[in-house]
């Protein structure tokens, strides 16, 4: 365990003055300056007095990140992890330091697991802060917001299932991004499953089993189209397990030319 | 003094689709030797490197490196060894003191090891600079400083002084002499370079096609090519007939080279005496020890035809 620590320290140190960490942060304000710019201007949802301002910005936020934005940020983020390693042929020095191949392979998925939950925090920070600074200055007083916080439990379990929901799809991009040395196959393959998450997110049954659109499936509160989250979880963390013994094996018996 | 080897192969063997890479090596190191593993590129060095390092597995044979068995106690034998392979692999987007970092981690040594290794390769003032803006050299001595983090008792470098400008090949030379005495630290080092080797190697391997075709020291090597009598006249032909009516043994000739087999009978002085009462005119005559350079290039072009 205390290799496996070491490791992930380790990723947090290569983290520095990368895309992948801004990214953590530019990817979910981009989403919440979006979503706020799409209300004010355009939705007619929040205004009225059997409207909840929160429940709709929490909603159009969240669904806009597990939508639009999550399955290529999920892509991008393990992409750049992996091609720290990959562009500089650095599994050559790696491998031949007396440190166990599994832990940076742990370690990897690990750290792209926390990018995620920082995002994921930073978009309802982000939320919070726009709903509180459209009430403070009124910039849209039809908006009916009919508490001045939003409902905090239900808000943060919905935020909590996004990021355990998008565990599987993260070891799958994990796995590919660590076989393939090309970002190319990576980022197609994170395109795909963000085009089938958009077109599947209709489907009930379909978006129970997609990796790619399990995250959508915590939106439930808000969308309320019947769906158990049972199946999802189950799915999640089932994928987690097995792309992650997949690519555990794949990297510990990879010859490194 | 008996010296035990520190990395000992047998038949170790590794082929890539048709291309026998690596065939059936059987590698002995002596303890504290610097030994130069030497051969053409594409001879098949690097496979042999990465064959040692545990970095790719072999079809066949077995690798021993102080006297533990790879790829059973591979960990134990990994903290004893310091390695870089081909060129340096380092972080460019952090600086030269973040890359150490990030290798003392995993490695589990101490933060003043840091700055012992850099200044043993002499980059103390470049460590807060990000690696991006390095030339080839000190990437090279950076890569040498990680290598040396871990204490390591034996040093695997490929091909150390790539790329590098003169004055940068003698500073690496120097490094790896000073180590090599200095700390005791053996060092496998492989180059396509003869001369470059032979100015720090106590020991030398030759490989070519993927086959171990001379080792031993480089006195061993010396040894392998006999000398031999060099005349240089305009009219070989003729002096060749005349040689060998006389005894001698041509080796070779050319349009205006004539290479004779030396021993302790054969006297320049009556060989042209020989050749110049026989009116053949003589520019040229004198017994030659080929340089490793020229054993070197023999050796590997048999092998090659």
């Amino acid at each position: 365990m205390k290799e496996l620590f070491v490791a992930v320290q380790v990723e947090v140190i290569k983290l520095r003055r990368t895309l992948a960490f801004w990214m953590m942060f530019l990817a979910p304000l981009g989403i919440v300056a979006l979503t706020v710019f799409f209300n004010i201007r355009l939705s007619a949802d929040v205004s009225g007095a059997d409207k909840d301002a929160w429940a709709v910005m929490v909603r159009d936020t969240l669904g806009f990140w597990v939508v639009l934005m999550l399955p290529m940020f999920v892509a991008l983020e393990s992409s750049l992890m992996a091609q720290l390693e990959h562009s500089q042929k650095m599994w050559k020095h790696l491998f031949s330091l007396p440190s166990q191949r599994w832990t940076i392979y742990l370690a990897k998925l690990i750290i792209t697991m926390i990018i995620v939950g920082i995002s994921t925090a930073v978009l309802m920070a982000g939320i919070v802060l726009s709903g509180w600074l459209l009430q403070h200055f009124g910039i849209r007083p039809d908006f009916n917001w009919i508490s001045p916080n939003p409902t905090w439990d239900v808000a943060i379990r919905t935020a909590l299932l996004v990021f355990i929901l998008s565990w599987c799809m993260i070891a799958l991009q994990t796995y590919v991004s660590m076989k393939w040395s090309s970002f190319i196959v990576s980022l197609g393959i994170g395109s795909i499953g963000s085009m089938m998450s958009f077109i599947l997110v209709r489907s009930v049954t379909l978006a129970q089993v997609i990796p790619w659109s399990l995250p959508f499936n915590a939106l439930e509160p808000y969308i309320k189209q019947g769906s158990s989250l049972e199946l999802p979880l189950l799915v999640s963390l089932a994928g987690t397990f097995i792309f992650t013994l997949f690519g555990l094996w794949d990297l510990s018996t990879k010859d490194i030319i | 003094m008996m010296l035990t080897n520190v990395i000992q192969t047998s038949n170790l063997t590794r082929q890539f689709r048709k291309v026998m890479a690596v065939d059936h090596i059987t590698l002995q190191v002596p303890q504290g030797s610097i030994y130069g593993f030497l051969g053409p590129n594409g001879a098949g060095k690097t496979t042999t490197i990465r064959l040692l390092l545990r970095l790719i597995r072999p079809d066949e044979g077995t690798v021993r490196i102080f006297g533990l068995s790879l790829p059973q106690q591979q960990q134990a034998i990994l903290r004893k060894v310091g390695a870089f392979v081909e060129l340096p692999s380092l972080y460019p987007h952090l600086t030269g003191y973040e890359n150490l970092d990030i290798t003392r981690r995993l490695i589990g040594a101490n933060t003043q090891k840091i700055k012992d290794v850099l200044k043993i390769v002499n980059l103390e003032k470049d460590s807060k600079r990000l690696v991006r803006g390095y030339s080839l050299g000190m990437r090279q001595r950076l890569a040498l400083a990680l290598a040396l983090l871990g204490d390591p008792e034996l040093l695997i470098l490929d091909e150390p002084t790539n790329g590098l400008d003169p004055a940068g090949i003698q500073e690496i030379r120097a490094l790896i002499k000073h180590l090599a005495q200095e700390r005791g630290i053996t060092v496998f080092i492989s180059s396509h370079l003869l001369n470059e080797v032979e100015q720090v190697a106590t020991h030398v391997g030759i490989v070519s096609k993927g086959k171990l075709i001379f080792q031993g020291t480089l006195n061993q090597l010396q040894a392998e090519s006999e000398a031999y009598i060099q005349i240089k006249t305009n009219q070989t032909e003729v002096a060749s007939q005349l040689l060998t009516s006389n005894g001698f043994i041509v080796r070779q000739h050319s349009e205006n080279e004539i290479h004779l087999v030396s021993n302790s009978q054969v006297n320049p002085s009556i060989i042209t005496k020989l050749l110049v009462e026989n009116q053949i005119e003589v520019s040229q005559i004198s017994r030659v020890n080929p340089s490793l350079e020229e054993i070197f290039m023999r050796l590997t072009s048999e092998k090659e035809n």
